[in-house]
């Protein structure tokens, strides 16, 4: 029952708190300016049942923490073959894609780090062309071993670090789930603070060709809240302020890198949003991007500092 | 009564949760009538899939009409196609019997105000490749000139449990319901009328 430790339970009260603000604002907003906001209504509103089914999942019990990642995972890489240009002959492998899931994220969960770390990164690779040879079909099979290979890494192998985060034994009264906390609260608070800071005084765009609304001073204002939040919420890590300051830094260039590359996959296949899964936001893909970079980055970090 | 259960607590989370479903224009339904719908045909999961955006009070009344010389295989088969899923069996092969038609048995659900999914193309084809429509639909729409036919055109089902494959490969559906239209309102023969429908689809899956 992670949700009863003192710090977690606290900062759970802060997000909350920092939600129903942000629902007293948009409707002072309604009604000052007569206009609905439906957009960001919906968002708001999505941002609530998330993370209400956030908390009750990962912080009740370990071992539904991990179906809910591995489930994260599953969503995300459907989203992601679905978007992808893929061939019939491609099934077989997709079906590894998939399979993978169950065995990393046990692996995770039982903390076998010299599997967890190469099972997908080499035993998947060595096995995926293997597959494709039974299969034979030689046109397109370096583009489309690849395309999977890509996407697992990208939506099991970088996700899966946060569960094996969650599982880190604790230091000092700090546990992996405090630590899962802060990395998924500072990732989506960085991106909603890009989002902002863009909005607000965004003038010179950063990477025109990939995303024409990311702006250089929603960038750097988005660095320099995130910085400062992560000091605010090093009490959930073992952190030192400078730790703390370098964390921030991690998780907002990293956030940042992530959001855009998965931008350029959904620029390649020419969508905008990957399902309509979640009301205001898009896809699941569209959610867990940033996390895609900061979570192994994050995890790497923790894991060379303390342990 | 059995169908309701076994949509609500089987198919429907099944196909939310596993597959995925991207509807789009589902305001083109037609409310409080009768219609036909007609969609391409590519994997068992068609049915499934164009069954589940219904709920599950409406679904008494939503039949698709499948090939008995298929579905009624084996006693087991029959039980589920006829009780859990409600299809009305049409017989491919024979032609005629006596003065019974083939599709006598559609004409009577359409008369009961039921709303039936026809496939056209007749059965499963090349995964996300179009086959030449049947005549069929071309008679039904001829008898009831008026009966709505709303076009549903489906994507990835092919490719997530194709014709005889048995490994099923979770990909997002994707469901576009066209406009619905009627036989008098196009204004051609059987045949014209047949093809035009054809290219409908066509269409679309070039785009």
């Amino acid at each position: 029952m992670n949700i009863l430790n003192e710090s977690i339970f606290t900062t759970f009260i802060v997000i909350f708190s920092i939600l129903i603000v942000a629902f007293i604002i948009i409707k002072y907003l309604q009604q000052k300016n007569d206009k609905p906001y439906i957009e960001l209504f919906d968002r708001t509103k999505s941002w609530f049942y998330m993370i209400l089914i956030f908390a009750f999942t990962v912080f009740l019990n370990n071992i539904i923490a991990m179906i809910f990642f591995a489930l994260l995972s599953y969503l995300a890489l459907k989203e992601y073959f679905t978007l992808i240009p893929t061939r019939l002959t491609d099934r077989r492998i997709i079906f590894y894609g998939y399979l993978v899931i169950i065995i990393q994220y046990y692996l995770a969960y039982i903390q076998w780090y010299e599997l967890f770390i190469i099972c997908i990164p080499v035993y998947l690779f060595l096995l995926l062309p293997f597959r494709q040879i039974l299969i034979g079909d030689t046109n397109g099979f370096i583009n489309n071993t690849s395309k999977v290979q890509w996407g697992v890494m990208l939506f099991v192998f970088a996700i899966s670090h946060v569960a094996y985060l969650l599982m880190l034994p604790s230091i000092d009264f700090i546990t992996g789930a405090m630590m899962v906390l802060y990395l998924i609260f500072l990732t989506e608070l960085n991106d909603i603070l890009q989002y902002v800071c863009g909005k607000s005084f965004g003038k010179r765009k950063i990477i025109p060709k990939v995303s024409p609304n990311k702006t250089v001073e929603g960038f750097l204002g988005a660095m320099f809240l995130t910085t400062i939040l992560a000091v605010v919420f090093s009490y959930l890590t073992p952190f030192t302020t400078l730790e703390a300051i370098g964390a921030g830094l991690i998780i907002n260039i990293g956030g940042f890198i992530g959001d855009v590359v998965v931008s350029m996959v959904k620029r390649d296949v020419g969508v905008k949003d990957a399902s309509n899964m979640i009301a205001g936001h898009g896809g699941i893909i569209d959610r867990v991007d940033s996390l895609t970079y900061t979570a192994p980055l994050f995890f790497h970090y923790v894991y060379y500092l303390y342990y | 009564m059995y169908k309701k259960v076994f949509f609500k607590f089987f198919i429907k989370p099944f196909i939310l949760l596993i597959t995925g479903m991207l509807i789009k224009g589902k305001e083109n339904i037609p409310k409080n009538e009768p219609y036909l719908i007609i969609a391409n045909h590519n994997s068992h999961l068609d049915i499934l899939a164009i069954m589940s955006m219904y709920k599950s009070s409406e679904l008494i009344n939503v039949n698709p009409v499948a090939a008995s010389d298929y579905f009624f295989k084996n006693k087991y088969l029959k039980w589920v196609s006829l009780n859990l899923i409600g299809i009305i069996p049409i017989n491919r092969k024979i032609k005629r019997e006596g003065n019974a038609h083939p599709l006598d048995e559609v004409y009577r659900k359409i008369e009961e105000g039921k709303t039936l999914i026809i496939f056209p193309e007749g059965s499963r084809g090349e995964p996300e490749q179009l086959q030449k429509f049947k005549n069929g639909i071309g008679h039904i729409a001829k008898k009831y000139p008026d009966l709505k036919i709303l076009p549903i055109i489906l994507e990835n089902a092919g490719k997530a449990l194709p014709k005889n494959e048995a490994l099923f490969v979770p990909l997002i559906i994707k469901i576009e319901i066209k406009e619905a239209f009627t036989f008098n309102c196009l204004n051609l023969d059987i045949k014209n009328f047949v093809q035009k429908l054809e290219e409908n689809f066509k269409k679309d899956n070039n785009e």
